[in-house]
């Protein structure tokens, strides 16, 4: 999986769990202080991507995560 | 996040958690007072009268002194009030949310939960071990797509409150059943906001959406419409029994109070006998308030009303204008809210005479122009 894919499916992971299809989201976008994501929502998140990549995430696995990027990268190494 | 607390705090000039309560001196649109039955000279009789009659507490747990046939039979008449088969005290509802997961759930299964559901279902969910997925607020289509990837676990929960207080939304429980049928998921309602607000006897959102069959389970707190402390637990029979018999949070708590039972009798009797005026009048204040604020009013159908304020620093500062003004409302920041939805909550309870809930009208319309 090339992170460039990765990220476009991060990306349209965090638009389900937003609710808002048109919400502009690249890799630099900051999870908390731009999309005021916090860490329940976090959770649903790790859900929608355990589904969208068929595999099991624990919420270890996104420790010291910041941005969309950072998502796409750690699930790059993981996969 | 306490010292952004204290920042905010001190550039407003105002402490929201250390403002002194006094309905005398101020309109009170902060509490959860829907009724106005806190201060209703019957209610109070009824807890004094529970007090001369039982004792001030019965300073047990329910296993050693805290069970009496006058709790039982209060039990079973609010049961039957929100046409459940039984019901359970617990010393307040944070603890029964708190409480029942460890106990109906485990590490097999899986809770799907509203993003939105108060804190103390969050952590009652979280400590049973299960797994936790939540579902987007109020989408119907969301739940659905988690419930379908969730058939392999053992037993499946949707968890959900009937009215989200910080915005007045009702959540949409008959197409959630629907949902929980079609999966054969258990449902678990909290309804601290809906009951003896909701629904044309006030029974809260069952009687509200005619649900005559309900077959999870149903919490709510007794703090709110019904003026008293603590928190309650219904559904069948044999679910109530279990946790009777082995839910930590009851067993190992004292029981709730003579003075606590004695205030849920006397308010069960005045939503009875006086439901239909007091509803409408909560509902008529409702509207009220609601016109004051314009757009800046986030569209929910319960009676609530709640500013949209943005940021944290907004929500403060409307809080303390309204507060200047001799109105007590209640600001939600995170971590109750999302840090970019902070809002200013305000219910204009049936016990307010028509006359405040207008100065109450005028005084948001000044205060929110001065605000935003
Ligand atoms: C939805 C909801 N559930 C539970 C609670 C907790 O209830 P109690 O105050 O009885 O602990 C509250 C608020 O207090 C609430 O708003």
């Amino acid at each position: 999986m090339t992170l460039e894919n990765c990220l476009e499916r991060v990306i349209k992971a965090i638009k389900v769990c937003k609710k808002k299809p048109a919400l502009a989201i690249d890799g630099e976008t900051r999870l908390r202080d731009d999309l005021a994501i916090d860490s329940f929502e976090m959770l649903m998140l790790a859900n929608e991507l355990e589904a969208e990549f068929d595999i099991s995430i624990a919420e270890a696995d996104f420790d010291g995560i910041l941005t969309v990027g950072d998502i796409a990268r750690r699930l790059v190494e993981k996969c | 996040m306490l010292t952004r607390g204290r920042e905010i705090v001190a550039r407003a000039g105002f402490n929201p958690y250390r403002v002194d309560f006094d309905a005398a001196r101020f309109i009170d649109l902060a509490s959860n007072n829907y009724l106005g039955l806190a201060g209703r000279v019957e209610v109070k009789e009824a807890a004094i009268a529970a007090i001369r009659e039982h004792g001030a507490s019965l300073c047990g747990t329910p296993v050693a002194s805290g069970h009496s046939a006058y709790a039982r039979r209060l039990a079973e008449r609010l049961a039957a009030f929100c046409k459940l088969e039984a019901a359970l005290f617990f010393p307040s509802c944070y603890q029964a949310n708190n409480g029942i997961f460890a106990l109906l759930a485990g590490e097999d299964d899986i809770i799907v939960i509203d993003r939105a559901a108060h804190a103390s279902l969050i952590a009652g969910a979280r400590a049973s071990g299960a797994k936790i997925s939540p579902f987007v607020h109020n989408s119907l289509e969301h739940l659905a797509r988690v419930l379908e990837r969730a058939g392999h676990y053992r037993k499946i929960f949707v968890v959900t409150e009937s009215v989200f207080s910080t915005e007045g939304a009702i959540a949409p429980l008959p197409e959630i059943l629907a949902l929980c049928r079609v999966h054969d998921a258990i449902p678990v309602v909290d309804d601290s906001h809906g009951i003896g607000v909701l629904g044309a006897g006030g029974r809260g959102v069952l009687e509200h959406f005619a649900i005559t069959d309900f077959p999870g389970v149903y919490t709510a707190s007794l703090g709110k419409a019904l003026a008293g402390m603590g928190g309650v637990v219904a559904g069948k029979a044999e679910v109530m029994e279990r946790l009777e018999y082995l839910c930590p949070g009851l067993i190992y708590s004292t029981a709730l109070t003579p003075p606590a039972l004695g205030t849920l009798h006397g308010a069960l009797d005045v939503i009875e006998r006086e439901f239909p005026a007091l509803g409408q009048r909560l509902w008529h204040y409702r509207d009220i308030i609601a016109d004051a604020l314009g757009a800046k009013r986030l569209g929910g159908e319960a009676p609530i009303n709640v500013v949209a304020c943005g940021d944290a620093e907004t929500a403060v500062r409307l809080t303390a204008a309204l507060y200047r003004n001799g109105i007590l409302a209640t600001p939600f920041i995170e971590p109750s809210v999302p840090k970019d939805a902070c809002v200013v909550r305000l219910i204009a309870g049936a016990g307010l005479a028509e006359a405040a809930a207008q100065q109450a009208a005028a005084c948001l319309r000044t205060c929110i122009q001065a605000c935003f």
